[in-house]
């Protein structure tokens, strides 16, 4: 690997959302005109109108970066480097990480498009939020030192804070926001001090050589440093816990994910939860064994994480709304997903089966929340479990979508979330965590009944109200639905190729 | 990678439409209708045909066997499950019979389905149909055939079942699915000792393994062989699981014609074929297979003797014949078996279609006692079906005289031969030859029985009918040239078929035919022809001038009320298996196992739980000040774990 | 190691314990409100002093918060040019290019505010 000072190839996509966003900023700016210029003959209103322009400039500039970061492959032979001073690393494995994220960013987009005009949501602030959002997401998984990853998670985590509160006519919308506003604050105090203490046990804030002089036999136990090297991750963790929502720093989670516009929802559940997984994957459960610390790890790290999924799965069966209930779904997932990693056995394979998971709810959870836009209408909310009565009759596409994802997340074959769970208990064993293993299980055929009930009452329930209205525009959406859908029953049935690209994520982070 | 797409393209045809089928339900609006629906499904299934010819005719000409691997499908512990599909010679002769039958049944279809409401529907069945069936002949391990081996059974029920509102229909498919399931039951419990015996689940693995050096006990070998055979039997319709084959002709003629005749149930014969390996070295196996098929080959020639249904008196021609192919591969003739396979799809196929023109000619009907002079209103489907009877009835040089002619042979001659069982085969052949020319007078000859109305309507099929009718005649005529044996062969025809499965079917083991002379050869021969005759002079004398109307089942006595009530097997079958099995089910295991114990239980325990996590949820105020105290009260846990090292 | 902080820990243990002895002592000392209007004081925000003119619980306009907002916003970022001025002569060129780029997204970012009507006050 490399160590370069900057080399724009490395970076072209990063430059490229960039530049995407002084692109959207300037359009917004100039946004009378425009609309002056070209809105001559069609029929909309000016605020559909401009949502509409911008969710294609934006979608444009997506996929131009998309095809950036595939140049970046090409032009850099696939080799890693690092970057600006121990502050970034590019390239290599991690393009994959950042396409991913990238393509939960398009997912995102497709299914806003017709869902800001119903809100009415002014389109361009929306995409630019996303945009910056995304950025933050991109850095903070290839940050290298602790400024760079607090710097590169705020700005993750700050727009989507904005977003949250973007229905501004909707109370619950603004009381969500300042919730998430005012933990996420907390939790970055959690974090700050984390690294600050890490700062002061190692002298040092670049991530690898925090991580070299926290092992042992570099450190010395009962010394004020390492006493204070186990505090820091211990702060550190309960930051990044907070943004994958583990119990019980997921308190936010079920209230949040309800109030925000459903497309953000989904884009908080995959892509922040996906790049703080990264993150935490980086520090965690890299290469580098902590010795005497992984015992705490261990002890941490499989407590929350169980204590996640038996929470997660358990109240998830008494939620009657179905964003409520897919808040505390993403709980218990976050929870399968740390314990992967609850081992601390610092292999790729643990690193592995955590991407792979987190790269298959990409898809599943899009694909579910997605069938909760499409069915949205004016005036109309589809959140409840009364609002999917019947749903099957009248929009056989969207109830077997909405069944595939729910097989998905239940971890049925041939769904990509059986192989992703096999994974995940594949971890587990190996490790002779026989009891965790079991009772991860058991919970997971406790999340069986709360998935089937959605199709239960989508397929055998009687409709109460009358839900024919048509909706144009959906083009976008069914877009996303069917990608979403092809992508969990593909990989589903054929895991290799998804398996080796998290791999190869997964080897960089090492 | 063509062996892939000869799949899939099957594949393709039936996720299309039967998305459509969904789309048009739902909308009330025809995306598309059945003509687009036949054109797919036909277009799917012969591109597949073209593709196959072209592997079997240039690909696989120069060489044993072509294998390509799609993927890994999974690995679980030692077992290494590859998407590999294998073309050798064996698989190659049931493809194009497969694909080719299939292309011209698909055709058929379209003129037979015109105007069902759901024909859509039914063109994505049949098209799931092919691809299930490839993926049993192409699939080279186990698990893999196991799958297309469900599939064609599930497919066979939604068939059979295809226009279920009709109840008696929708009970028939249910039969078929549950009877072939006590079968593959038989062929998991084979599977499974396989693997733990070898390890391996690959054709190629477990033939070369008993071939070369069973580790296995004799006993165990034979009870591994004896299980397949009885997924066999279930597929194949032999005894005791036949009973299944007949109730299945509820369904769509094309469907019988091509699931029920041509192809699924074929399966079994080429099952016992690909573990040729196995069975060779399971003796006592084989001699279950020879006598099983003889038993059922001349136990359901007598039933068709005297049956009035035309699709049923087929029906059990299919069981019987299908017992010829079991007796020859039980002689260890296995070319023969699928020799005679690949005949009988041609002229079966023929027969059925034929009857799924008459019963369309006279609206409907299906009893023969009603029919009677249909040879002047439909002359293109009585000369293909005359055609196809006499193949049946081995008359030379038609199809089936060649391959009944050769199974009876090997019977009399192989090693695992037995004079015995040759004395029921032939007699079963006189059967054979005797009911199915009494199908054809009574249908054809004669004068017409019905009732004026559907005299009126009595007319020719269209031409999409007719014209894959006179497709298989053809080959019920010829199909049988490619097998003409050597005694036949005046020095210079060469035994096509033989040549080219000669090897396939003798890697695993040779089997021995005793020496006998060409003069008894000769006479064998002879005696099958002079059996055919006879079959047809009996038929003739007792039913080419019949007038009148004939007698009501209701009023048969002593034998033929036996044979037209089958022999009661059915309620045999009724009383001491099903019914006792439905009062245990109902009184032990859903009153008391299921309402009781696992309701109790699943109820109890999901209804408590809903109380726990309700609970839990409380937890949830919506206030952030307790938000923020959650976070502290984990952060001081998480603190607190520091205690574990310092 | 730990022989540093006594100091802290005797500061602590004085301060509470000063603390506390205070409160004690009022609790015994102070005289006791039976009802609300016994002591009128006891309910102005700081017990002493003159009473206070108004209430100070008044809103602001919201147009005040975003200029503030702006004003740090801008505020910061343009503080961000003078330790730049001081080491730009040693980096040189990249300084140059650096700071170009950073007052180009300034001026983006200054052009929507500003086309945005975020600057004019309505």
């Amino acid at each position: 690997m490399s160590e370069l000072f900057f080399d724009p190839a490395f970076l072209l996509g990063e430059l490229g959302l960039a530049a995407l966003i002084v692109v959207l900023t300037l359009a917004d700016a100039f946004r009378k005109p425009l609309y002056q210029l070209f809105n001559g003959t069609t029929q909309l209103s000016e605020l559909e109108y401009r949502n509409r322009q911008a969710g294609w400039l934006t979608g444009i500039g997506f996929v131009i970066v998309a095809a950036l970061f595939i140049y970046t492959n090409k032009l850099t032979g696939g080799e890693p480097a690092i970057l600006l001073h121990n502050s970034l690393k590019a390239g290599g494995g991690l393009l994959i990480g950042k396409l991913v994220i990238l393509i939960a960013g398009i997912l995102t987009l497709l299914l806003s498009i017709r869902y800001t005009s119903i809100e009415s949501i002014p389109g361009i602030d929306y995409y630019l939020l996303l945009c910056f959002s995304l950025l933050g997401a991109l850095t903070l998984i290839a940050a290298e030192n602790f400024i760079m990853l607090f710097l590169a998670l705020e700005m993750m985590s700050i727009p989507i804070y904005a977003m949250v509160g973007l229905k501004r006519y909707n109370p619950r919308s603004d009381e969500s926001a300042i919730k998430y506003l005012l933990l996420g604050g907390f939790s970055s105090g959690f974090l700050l001090l984390g690294i600050s203490f890490l700062y002061g046990a190692t002298g040092s804030l670049v991530i690898s050589d925090v991580l070299t002089s926290l092992s042992f036999p570099t450190i010395e136990l009962a010394t004020p440093q390492a006493l204070f090297g186990a505090l820091g991750l211990i702060f550190l963790f309960i930051g990044l816990a907070f943004k994958v929502s583990l119990v019980p720093f997921h308190a936010w989670t079920p209230d949040v994910y309800e109030g925000a516009a459903t497309p953000i929802t989904a884009f908080m559940s995959v892509a922040v939860k996906l790049s703080a997984f990264a993150v935490i994957l980086k520090i965690f459960a890299g290469s580098t064994s902590f010795g005497g610390f992984d015992s705490i790890l261990v002890g941490m790290l499989g407590f929350f994480a169980l204590i996640t999924v038996m929470y997660g799965n358990s109240v998830a069966i008494v939620q009657t709304n179905v964003k409520r209930m897919l808040a505390y779904s993403s709980i218990a997932h976050a929870g399968y997903m740390a314990l992967a990693i609850a081992p601390m056995t610092h292999t790729v394979d643990a690193a592995k089966a955590v991407l792979f998971y987190g790269i298959g709810y990409v898809a599943m959870n899009m694909l579910a929340f997605g069938v909760l836009i499409y069915l949205t209408r004016q005036n109309h909310y589809c959140e409840t479990l009364d609002d999917l009565k019947g749903v099957a009759r009248k929009f056989p596409g969207a109830a077997a979508m909405m069944t595939i994802a729910m097989f998905s997340l239940a971890g049925i074959p041939p769904a990509v979330g059986f192989v992703g769970k096999i994974q995940i208990f594949m971890q587990l064993i190996n490790a002779h965590m026989y009891i965790t293993a079991v009772i991860a299980l058991l919970f997971s055929f406790v999340a069986l009944y709360f998935y089937i009930n959605v199709l239960v009452v989508m397929y055998m329930k009687e409709p109460d109200t009358d839900k024919t209205i048509e909706s144009s525009h959906q083009f976008p959406v069914w877009v996303a639905m069917a990608a979403s859908a092809l992508l969990i029953i593909l990989l589903g049935i054929l895991p290799t190729p998804l398996l080796n690209w998290s791999q190869q994520w997964a080897s960089i982070l090492f | 990678m063509e062996l892939f797409i000869i799949v899939l393209l099957p594949l393709i045809g039936a996720v299309s439409n039967g998305i459509v089928t969904v789309i048009n339900a739902a909308r009330g609006k025809q995306v598309w209708g059945e003509k687009t629906a036949g054109v797919i499904a036909f277009g799917a299934v012969a591109a597949s045909f073209v593709i196959s010819v072209y592997m079997v005719f240039v690909k696989l000409a120069h060489s044993e066997a072509i294998s390509q691997t799609a993927y890994q499908w999974m690995a679980v512990g030692g077992l290494k499950l590859s998407i590999t599909f294998m073309l050798d010679h064996i698989s190659a002769v049931m493809l194009l019979v497969v694909t080719g039958v299939s292309s011209v049944i698909h055709f058929y279809s379209i003129g037979y389905i015109h105007g069902d409401e759901s024909s859509v529907r039914y063109f994505s069945y049949l098209n799931l149909f092919v691809f299930a069936m490839l993926l049993l002949i192409l699939g080279d391990s186990m698990p893999l055939m196991f799958v297309g081996w469900e599939g064609v059974g599930l497919c066979s029920y939604l068939l059979i079942g295809f226009w279920y509102k009709d109840e008696e229909k929708a009970i028939a498919g249910k039969k078929a699915f549950i009877v072939n399931r006590i079968g593959d039951f038989g062929f998991l419990l084979g599977m499974f000792l396989i693997f733990a015996n070898i390890g391996s689940l690959t054709i190629a693995d477990v033939n070369h393994y008993f071939h070369a050096n069973p580790g296995m006990t004799f006993f165990w070998i034979n009870v591994t062989a004896i299980c397949l055979f009885i997924g066999a039997t279930g597929k194949s319709a032999q005894i005791p699981l036949y009973v299944w084959l007949p109730d299945a002709m509820a369904g769509p003629t094309p469907v019988s014609a091509l699931i029920h005749a041509a192809t699924m149930v074929t399966a079994g014969v080429y099952m016992v074929c690909r573990f040729h390996g196995l069975f060779l070295a399971a003796p006592i196996a084989m001699h279950v297979v020879l006598w099983i098929g003889a038993l059922t080959a001349f136990f359901s020639a007598t039933i068709a003797i005297f049956q009035n249904d035309i699709k049923k008196v087929l029906a059990y021609s299919t069981v019987s014949q299908l017992g010829f192919m079991f007796m020859a591969a039980g002689a260890g003739a296995f070319a023969i078996a699928l020799f005679h396979l690949m005949t009988h799809a041609f002229f079966k196929a023929c027969l059925f279609l034929g009857s799924g023109s008459v019963i369309h000619g006279m609206s409907g009907e299906q009893d023969i006692r009603f029919m009677g002079g249909l040879k002047s209103k439909m002359p293109h489907t009585y000369w293909t079906f005359l055609v196809a009877t006499i193949a049946i009835a081995g008359f030379p040089p038609f199809a089936a005289f060649f391959s009944k002619d050769e199974i009876l042979w090997n019977v009399f001659a192989s090693e695992y031969g037995n004079k015995i069982v040759w004395v029921i085969g032939a007699i079963a052949a006189l059967f054979t030859a005797f009911y199915m020319f009494r199908l054809v007078y009574l249908t054809f000859f004669g004068e017409f029985r019905g009732t004026h109305e559907q005299e009126h309507h009595l007319h020719e099929s269209p031409k999409t009918m007719t014209v894959p009718l006179m497709i298989l005649a053809v080959l019920s005529t010829i199909g049988g040239w490619i097998g003409i044996p050597k005694l036949l062969s005046l020095g210079f025809i060469p035994n096509v078929l033989e040549h080219y499965l000669e090897h396939a079917v003798s890697k695993y083991g040779e089997v021995h035919l005793h020496h006998y002379s060409h003069s008894i050869e000769y006479g064998l021969m002879g005696l099958s022809v002079a059996i055919a005759i006879a079959g047809w002079f009996f038929a003739k004398r007792k039913y080419a001038a019949i007038k009148g109307q004939l007698p009501d089942p209701a009023t048969y006595k002593g034998i033929s009320k036996l044979l037209y009530n089958k022999y009661w097997i059915d309620e045999l079958y009724m009383k001491i298996v099903v019914n006792p099995l439905k009062s245990l089910s109902t009184n032990v295991f859903l009153n008391i196992t299921d309402k009781r114990l696992i309701d109790g239980v699943a109820n109890g325990s999901a209804s408590s739980w809903g109380r726990v996590a309700m609970m839990f949820s409380k937890l949830q105020t919506g206030n952030i000040q307790s938000y923020g105290f959650y976070m502290i009260v984990g952060a001081a846990l998480a603190v607190a774990f520091i205690w574990i090292i310092f | 190691m730990a022989g540093q902080y006594l100091p802290v820990l005797l500061l602590v243990i004085i301060a509470s314990f000063t603390v506390g002895l205070i409160l004690l002592l009022n609790a015994l000392l102070g005289p006791k409100a039976k009802q609300r209007n016994d002591f009128p004081s006891k309910y102005t925000p700081f017990e002493c002093g003159s009473d206070m003119l108004e209430d100070n619980n008044k809103r602001v306009s919201i147009r005040f918060y975003l200029i503030a907002l702006l004003f740090i916003l801008f505020d910061l970022e343009g503080i961000l040019l003078y330790p730049w001025a001081v080491v730009a002569r040693s980096i040189g060129t990249v300084a140059y290019i650096e700071i170009l780029i950073f007052i180009f997204f300034l001026a983006v970012a200054f052009i929507y505010a500003w086309r945005r009507n975020a600057l004019e006050w309505r």
